[in-house]
């Protein structure tokens, strides 16, 4: 994660809907549950005094639950929906203050979005559907078509330019509204739930896809998903999400080492401990015996990715963190994460 | 509560079996039929005198009276290229033959060969039965009816499509034109506008743009929100995404609307033969007068031939 001052940072937002929303934040009302504030008001808490920064290049995942607020949350993010309290800073601008002509022009230039349901225009062939932003932008057709070109080929659709949306399987629309969010070369890219309507193994191509994208371009991310197993491939931050509000916000590592409640521990229980936890979790003291010169490795080394020089070696490794010896882990160390245990 | 009720119904039934007893015969409370109610007195005075201040009135002289002049323009204007040779006119006179080639080369265009070929037969047929000037009549009043009903209609219903206001405002004037029967607004309408192209093509109108409303912005309302929600995330204007996304995306069921604004118009250029529609209402009708089964029933195919030509090259458009 970079330093420095965040790209985008989100405070206190809050999301009412039904009438007199703006009634309902800072009263008694929001102690109230779900059911009984929908009873009493006919209001819903969608987004709940959330709070977080995004900082340059970074990938942050929102996950929750179907209807815990994460799509309203990043919508509000856009004004796609129209937040009821809060601020939303990106680069010194507060979103929720800017005039509409402002807020176009972000969107034109600085946000893209990609979509659950792709929201490709069904009447577009893929080229036109790319060059989309750039045409609203002004952009003239031959300009834009070859900008259009350019994206096509960083998200492996060439050969597709003329087919139309219908015509492709749900995996290539998905590209094609990645590349559409791209051509704009925007700042922040947010994408809603991008994969939930593909099959598994076209979602972990796509996961890669960003990946990729996200190496090669360095863009900052808002990621929306309810897949912990996706939030944990592509996240450097996970915010958990529930009822609105936001549980915890960590790094995969820190979520699974130290989940703040039963409902994150609940979440995270399923994720293989050894691809998120480093050697720093599983260092110990050398106990009497034990052979205290083996190989070395950096603190930070994911487990997974350990294993195997831990596994083959004869000795204990040793651990050290910025050059100061942390401890030592052993093959069963290992074996015992892998297998389920501490 | 239910002993009451029960004494209430006993009572009144023998209240009312008394009171008949008494005044059998007397006080029967006659109701007017409605030629006699004042109320149908003072319309019938009030139509007069509407009629006598049609060169007079300013409602007249700067409302209908023009809106009349438009109409009958616009409506002459297309008789005047497909149904009456007009002598002087700067439109070459271009004849039956001319008049298939022409409505032949729009429906190959805009559809397939077979479409034209069946058009053309069709209008040879009407041609055939001795039915071609009141067949080309008949296409010039729905022609201009349908076009002056989607001039209206379709952004009337695109705008209701977005607002749920303008809907709202909309649906009662809606419901009231397809729910009175046509005979009864076409005599208001005669008297306003008189007898005569002019009053058919609005009386058609009320009964068409109804429809063209409806479908309008029933195919605005009902696309997938997802690829707006996607266009106005990159920044479209209301504008844009209207013109670019919403209106392409409605636009198959926009034709099938325009498809249906013209079937109900060809159907009802027959009826507005009544007040003065130029086409094939009128053999229709004089049929009906003379008791002429043949001539009605002939008159009857070329309605028919008409309808289908038109259903099949709006249609295939869509």
């Amino acid at each position: 994660m970079a330093s420095g001052a965040p790209m985008i940072s989100v405070k206190n937002l809050w999301k009412v809907f039904g009438a007199n929303a703006d009634k309902v934040v800072g009263s008694p009302l929001v102690d109230l549950s779900r059911s009984e504030l929908r009873a009493q008001t006919g209001n819903t808490i969608a987004v709940r005094d959330v709070s977080f920064d995004v900082a340059p290049g970074e990938v942050f995942v929102v996950m929750g639950l179907s209807g815990s607020g994460k799509s309203t949350l990043v919508r509000c993010m856009t004004r796609l929906v129209e937040p009821t309290q809060g601020s939303m800073t990106f680069e010194g601008e507060d979103i929720l203050k800017v005039d509409n002509a402002r807020l176009r022009e972000l969107r034109k230039t600085r946000f893209s979005m990609v979509f659950q349901h792709f929201g490709l225009l069904p009447h577009r062939n893929v080229i036109d559907n790319i060059a989309y932003s750039l045409e609203i932008n002004g952009v003239n057709k031959a300009d834009r078509h070859k900008r259009a070109n350019e994206v096509i080929e960083l998200v492996g659709l060439q050969g597709y330019s003329h087919a139309y949306p219908e015509q492709l399987s749900g995996g290539m629309q998905q590209r094609v509204g990645l590349a559409r969010a791209l051509a704009v070369d925007p700042q922040v890219l947010f994408l809603d739930e991008p994969f939930s309507a593909l099959d598994p193994l076209i979602r972990r191509d796509m996961q890669q896809e960003v990946i990729r994208l996200h190496r090669e371009l360095g863009k900052t991310m808002v990621f929306i998903t309810h897949d912990l197993s996706e939030a944990v491939k592509v996240g450097d931050r996970i915010a958990i999400m529930r009822d609105g509000a936001i549980v915890q916000i960590g790094t995969p590592e820190d979520l699974v080492a130290n989940p703040v409640d039963e409902y994150v521990a609940n979440f995270v229980r399923d994720i293989a401990k050894s691809h998120v936890l480093t050697l720093k979790h599983l260092a110990r003291k050398a106990e009497p015996g034990e052979a205290t010169d083996g190989p070395e490795l950096a603190s930070n080394t994911i487990i997974r990715e350990a294993a195997q020089v831990i596994l083959q070696s004869h000795k204990p490794v040793r651990v050290s963190e910025n050059g100061s010896a942390l401890g030592i882990v052993s093959s069963e160390d290992v074996l015992r994460l892998i297998s389920g245990g501490a | 509560m239910k002993v009451r009720k029960s004494y209430l119904l006993l009572g009144s039934v023998t209240i009312w079996i008394l009171l008949g007893r008494l005044l059998h015969g007397k006080n029967t409370l006659q109701i007017d039929t409605y030629e006699n109610t004042s109320f149908t007195s003072f319309v019938g005075q009030k139509a007069l005198d509407l009629r006598g201040n049609r060169t007079e009135s300013p409602a007249f002289i700067y409302f209908f009276n023009p809106i009349r002049g438009v109409i009958d323009g616009f409506v002459q204007g297309i008789r005047n290229i497909i149904a009456v040779p007009a002598p002087n006119s700067l439109i070459p006179i271009i004849g039956w033959l001319g008049v298939v080639g022409i409505i032949a080369f729009v429906v190959f265009a805009t559809s397939q060969w077979r479409t034209m070929l069946l058009s053309i037969s069709l209008l040879l047929a009407c041609g055939a039965l001795g039915m071609w000037q009141f067949t080309m009549d008949s296409i010039a009043m729905t022609l201009a009816a349908v076009l002056l009903s989607l001039a209206i209609g379709i952004p009337l219903g695109i705008w209701a499509g977005l607002s749920d206001r303008v809907l709202k405002i909309l649906t009662p004037f809606l419901d009231l034109a397809q729910i009175l029967p046509t005979l009864v607004y076409m005599a208001p309408i005669a008297l306003v506008f008189m007898i005569g192209a002019a009053s058919a093509t609005i009386a058609t109108m009320i009964y068409s743009i109804p429809i063209a409303i409806r479908i309008t912005s029933h195919a605005i309302r009902n696309l997938n929100q997802s690829p707006i929600e996607a266009a106005e995330s990159m920044g479209s204007t209301q504008k844009q995404t209207l013109s670019k996304v919403q209106i392409p995306m409605a636009k198959q069921m926009i034709v099938l609307g325009i498809n249906q604004t013209v079937m109900a118009a060809v159907s009802f250029v027959v009826v507005a033969a009544l007040i003065g529609a130029p086409g094939l209402g009128k053999p229709v009708i004089d049929a009906l007068i003379i008791r002429n089964v043949g001539q009605g029933f002939v008159a009857g195919f070329a309605v028919v031939f008409l309808a289908i030509l038109m259903d099949r090259s709006t249609s295939a458009a869509a």
